[in-house]
């Protein structure tokens, strides 16, 4: 990073007004924490023991109650990249930059789990781990597509650059959602349609319904949690790397008075 | 010293290399590389944004025609059994799917895989596939099958297993075979 664009006119960086936190611990972060915690323990006994088998998938089912949350998890994670990537071209404040960033970090994490877990799902159930059909392939798209987001975000430049450029794609890649969730109705493939939020009468009933909605809340917790603490870790970075170059510059000073 | 365009006046370490470069600038155009000068900077600052903004435009516009293209074949993922049987000429000796749905008595275990007839709105198509079919297969069960026609029969080698968005308890169907049986023994 040049000293040109940390300290540009702009004010993209701006000075930490307060001292930095040590920690991404914050009470609010406990308290995510543990009922997260509590959940995936309830998720876990919901989905493999309480609720009975599927009368055509079998045992399969299980895993859509964690397919459909973690797909689920990850979209509201791209979709608070867009929102915070508008904000940042508007607003132009490191805040917005950092949380479009870590956001974008943890939907790939739960879109890469979505992808796992429906490969494993459709093995058993399809026959065959993948096939480029619509949704497959759409989602495929999507992938690539954040993980050049992540990609671009490591370009060496400077800050406003970066924070510019990652959010113009922030904002296009979202484009990509809709198509994705609608490929299923759109194109015929083998994914079947949407399992919940798709019609007002989902076709799943009685314990599955409610393991399926659990493990939802469940999954949306976590993400929460992952992503202040993720937010907080990438603020702490840029406190890191600050002091660093302070030092540096100090450094340089003091050799050029000896001199 | 010697005031010419050479490659000196790249050197960082040289203190007058600004001026330099600008002196000497009419005959080579010699692009400043940093925002250095206030004007300078916010040209090159603008020219970059607008390649920043091409490059991105340039990756959408890619992505979309692969997309698109990738789409176009997805979407005719499968034909049914009708449009399948409909296109036969022009199917011949083609590898393609066909989706529908196995026709409840009609399988039948062969040497090196299962026969059975396949249906969807009103038409059906015998198969002959090699290999073990998938567990969930079975009559009723909406498959879709890769192969070729082979005469009047379709060859597959692939069965997938359609599944659709219907989810229903195991349990209640349990109970309800385990009261019949529970009744059938109590008559009998």
């Amino acid at each position: 990073m040049t000293i040109d664009g940390s300290v540009s006119p702009s004010g993209a960086v701006a000075p930490a007004r307060s001292p930095a936190p040590t920690s991404t611990s914050s009470r609010a972060t406990r308290i995510l924490g543990t009922v997260a915690l509590v959940g995936t323990a309830a998720l876990v006994v919901f989905g493999l023991w309480i609720t009975p088998p599927d009368a055509q998938l079998g045992e399969t089912i299980r895993i859509l109650y964690m397919h459909v949350p973690t797909v689920s998890a990850a979209y509201v994670a791209f979709i608070i990249t867009a929102v915070a990537s508008v904000a940042y071209l508007w607003k132009r404040t490191e805040f917005w930059d950092l949380l479009a960033a870590s956001s974008a970090e943890i939907g790939v994490l739960f879109f890469a789990l979505t992808i796992f877990n429906g490969m494993l799902w459709g093995r058993i159930t399809w026959g065959v781990f993948w096939r480029w059909e619509p949704r497959l392939t759409t989602t495929t798209v999507l992938f690539l597509t954040y993980l050049g987001y992540l990609a671009v975000r490591r370009v060496p430049t400077s800050t406003r650059t970066r924070g510019t450029v990652s959010a113009v794609i922030g904002i296009l890649a979202v484009v990509n959602i809709p198509i994705t969730h609608k490929a299923v109705d759109w194109w015929r493939g083998l994914h079947q349609e949407k399992t919940i939020f798709g019609t007002v009468d989902p076709e799943m009933q009685g314990t599955q319904l409610f393991t399926a909605y659990l493990g939802l809340t469940v999954f949306l917790v976590l993400f929460a949690w992952l992503l202040i603490h993720r937010f907080r870790l990438a603020w702490l970075t840029e406190r890191a790397e600050e002091q660093g170059l302070d030092a540096a510059i100090a450094e340089r000073r003091a050799e050029g008075s000896l001199s | 010293m010697d005031v010419t365009p050479s490659r000196d006046t790249d050197d960082p370490e040289s203190p007058d290399a600004d001026e330099l470069v600008v002196d000497a600038a009419p005959p080579l155009e010699l692009t400043p590389r940093t925002g250095r000068h206030a004007v300078d900077g916010g040209s090159v600052r603008s020219s970059r944004a607008v390649l920043a903004v091409g490059a991105v435009v340039l990756v959408v516009v890619a992505l979309g025609v692969v997309l698109f293209n990738g789409l176009q074949s997805a979407s005719t993922f499968f034909y049914n059994v009708d449009e399948a049987s409909a296109r036969r000429g022009d199917l011949a000796g083609d590898r393609f799917r066909m989706q529908g749905n196995v026709v409840p008595g009609s399988v039948t275990t062969t040497e090196d895989g299962v026969s059975f007839v396949i249906t969807y709105a009103g038409v059906q198509v015998p198969v002959d596939h090699v290999g073990d079919p998938p567990e969930l297969f079975g009559p009723e069960i909406p498959v879709v099958l890769e192969g070729t026609f082979v005469g009047d029969r379709f060859a597959s080698d692939e069965i997938l297993i359609r599944h659709d968005n219907t989810y229903d308890e195991a349990n209640p169907d349990r109970i309800r075979q385990a009261e019949q049986d529970a009744q059938q023994g109590a008559a009998g």
